[in-house]
């Protein structure tokens, strides 16, 4: 960085600094050099100094002023040159700096820092004060004595000191928080050879207690796995982590979340573990807990399903059996009933055989009951395969059975056709029995039955309806329609188990629809609604 | 050829009754054998148990078959039927009260000929139990005789 030559402007300007000077300088020369050549490389070596350099004569007026103090009181060496000093020291200190100097001189001594380089402040043109360090000689030439001034611009490094006090600052609140953490430090002997406040916290023994025993001996440690397999990954690793049970001072065992940290030497070799352990006893606890109430969860949910499907069987037994068993002495009622008839004809008046008669249509009515029940039982626990169905399809052929068994009906049916559903056939086809046998068993009394489905899209569903020009039925109990085993006609008007319309809706229901009707003295309209779904596949 | 014998496998002794009423009410005068489980059926069949020394060669023309049966079950005896060489081709038809699905299924599956829910109301019944003797007696022609 030193300059060997200096660029002839700048001796120029030393050059004419000198001739300013009432007393030129007198640099120390060497025998062998001219003193030209002597004092040139002197001026040279103190303008490319990099501290600021200023010598006064014993009235302190300024005789030197090289680069550095230039750029660093911003202020030309011309102007400088036989100013007093104090020019560049803050106001306070000008009266105090004199006296020094004056102290100075008397001291005899050569040179010394000044004022402990600390205190010393140096003030720019521009006024701004800054920490300066300096030092100052004296030198007697020509029964004159010159003091010169070497100061440095100290305001970055006092920066950096500050810096740093605040980083030690925040080191030490860390280490404050850390403390918080339990840390101990175990040499290769497993000897405690650290124990922090944190440690002494959470486990109850203090510092003095642990230190030099080994951990083992302290916390009867239990592994989660063998501790020479914990040895041998941390020192392949470095590190481990893993849970460990101690035992504290009171004798309480707790579960520790233990971290190790292998320390290595310069030289690369183990020297001590470092442990952070925390205490998770609370957080197991509680893990515990939950895993435990999961399992009693999921065992009470398989108790309950076990149950359930066990109920499920019996219900399919009791239902193969109500279909089976109950039908059987129906029959035989209903058959003796019929031989008795036959074979006893002449031994019964007109109302003995009008009872037995009774008694045969009891059964059958019975036996109807038996099947709808059934029919309910079934569609309720049934499975349902998805599909698209043709509804129009499925209409016709059961209008056509009702026809066949009724032939002399005058009917007139209109089935809106491609209408389709996406459901369950079977149940679908359930539904459609029930509504238009509905419709058909209403109209049986009119001269012409009238029959009409027909089906729309409405807000993102299907809505299906089906009306007849039947007996209808009053509105204000159009909430009892879907009850089981309600009926809003007198068994003699129209016949019927009260069940098919409870059927219909738990059908619906399942499919995720809705049914609804609206009836009259003039007929009735039945409704139901499937939803829409698009990942039904055509068949 | 012993003349048209119809197994009926029936453990109800009312609907045994009923069934014969109706069978003869509708002119099928057919020898009814009677068979009141499984066990007794399969006896009869192939001449063991009670009916040891039956020769198992003579068949009956039609096989009416209950489902719900003591010892071996109806669905039981159906395999049997026709897992035997001597009796694999005889018209069997259930002839039962229920029409769960499961059964249908089942009994399709075995090989039945013909399934008939019996009716609750004589007149149907008798119906069907002529139907079933006329079909099966007088216009199916059975497998010949091996």
């Amino acid at each position: 960085m030193s300059r060997k030559k200096l660029p002839p402007e700048q001796r120029s300007r030393l050059d004419r600094q000198e001739q300013n000077s009432h007393n030129a300088a007198n640099y120390p020369s060497a025998d062998q050099e001219t003193a030209t050549e002597s004092q040139s490389r002197l001026a040279g070596i103190i303008d490319s100094a990099i501290d600021a350099i200023i010598t006064i004569n014993a009235q302190h007026r300024i005789l030197v002023f090289n680069r550095a103090a230039e750029k660093m009181f911003l202020c030309s060496a011309a102007e400088a040159i036989g100013q007093p000093l104090d020019r560049f020291l803050p106001e306070r200190f000008r009266p105090s700096h004199s006296s020094h100097i004056q102290g100075f001189s008397q001291t005899g001594v050569s040179s010394r820092a000044m004022a402990g380089a600390r205190s010393v402040f140096g003030q720019r043109t521009n006024g701004e004060e800054f920490p300066i360090e300096a030092s100052i000689s004296q030198v007697e030439t020509g029964g004159q004595k010159l003091f010169t001034v070497i100061m440095r611009d100290v305001t970055e490094r006092e920066r950096a000191e500050e810096r740093f006090r605040q980083l030690i600052e925040t080191l030490k609140e860390q280490t404050k928080i850390l403390d918080l953490a339990p840390v101990l430090i175990q040499d290769l002997n497993a000897r405690i050879v650290f124990w922090n406040t944190g440690a002494e916290q959470m486990y109850g023994w203090k510092a003095e207690e642990v230190l030099e025993k080994t951990s083992l001996s302290v916390f009867k440690t239990e592994f989660p796995r063998p501790v020479e397999e914990i040895k041998a990954r941390l020192f392949a690793r470095g590190h481990w982590e893993g849970e460990l049970v101690h035992t504290r001072r009171d004798g309480e065992q707790i579960v520790v979340a233990s971290h190790w940290v292998l320390h290595r030497d310069e030289n690369n070799n183990p020297k001590a573990i470092l442990q952070i352990n925390n205490d998770i006893t609370e957080r197991r606890r509680a893990e515990q807990e939950v895993r435990r109430l999961n399992e009693e969860l999921e065992q009470r949910v398989a108790d309950r399903t076990a149950e359930l499907q066990a109920a499920n069987k019996e219900l399919e037994a009791f239902s193969y059996s109500v279909s089976h068993d109950l039908r059987a002495p129906l029959r035989h009622i209903n058959g003796f009933s019929q031989a008795l008839l036959e074979d006893c004809n002449d031994l019964l008046d007109e109302t003995g055989k009008e009872y037995l008669r009774e008694v045969r249509s009891a059964t059958q009515e019975m036996a109807q009951l038996i099947d709808d029940v059934l029919q309910l039982a079934r569609v309720s626990r049934s499975e349902l395969h998805r599909e698209v169905v043709d509804l129009s399809d499925l209409a016709e052929k059961i209008i056509a059975k009702l026809k066949a068994r009724d032939s002399t009906r005058q009917a007139k049916v209109v089935l809106e056709e491609g209408l389709t559903g996406a459901g369950d056939k079977r149940l679908l086809g359930i539904v459609l029995e029930n509504l238009l046998g509905n419709a058909w068993k209403f109209t049986s009394k009119r001269t012409i039955t009238k029959i009409t489905l027909r089906g729309n899209l409405q807000d993102g569903e299907h809505v299906y309806s089906i009306e007849d020009n039947g007996a209808g039925f009053d509105m204000a109990f159009a909430d009892k329609l879907f009850g089981t085993f309600q009926r809003l006609h007198r068994a003699d008007e129209f016949e019927g188990t009260g069940i098919g319309l409870a059927t219909v809706q738990r059908i619906i229901h399942r499919h995720g629809g809705r049914v609804w009707a609206e009836g009259s003295p003039e007929g009735a309209k039945f409704y139901f609604s499937l939803p829409t779904r698009k990942d039904v596949r055509h068949e | 050829m012993n003349n048209k014998i119809i197994l009926m496998v029936e453990d109800n002794p009312r609907d045994e009754a009923l069934t014969i009423r109706a069978l003869r009410k509708s002119n099928i005068v057919n020898e009814v054998v009677v068979a009141r489980d499984g066990v007794e059926a399969l006896d009869y069949l192939f001449g063991t148990g009670a009916y040891s020394g039956r020769d198992s060669a003579e068949n009956p023309q039609l096989i009416l078959l209950d489902l719900k049966l003591p010892k071996v079950n109806g669905l039981q005896v159906l395999e049997r039927i026709r897992a035997d060489e001597r009796t694999k081709r005889l018209p069997v038809v259930i002839f039962t009260s229920s029409n769960e699905e499961e059964d249908l299924i089942k009994s399709y599956n075995l090989g039945a000929n013909s399934y008939v829910r019996k009716p609750v109301e004589f007149e149907q019944f008798l119906e069907a139990t002529k139907q079933l003797g006329l079909y099966w007696l007088v216009l199916n022609e059975p497998a010949p005789d091996s």
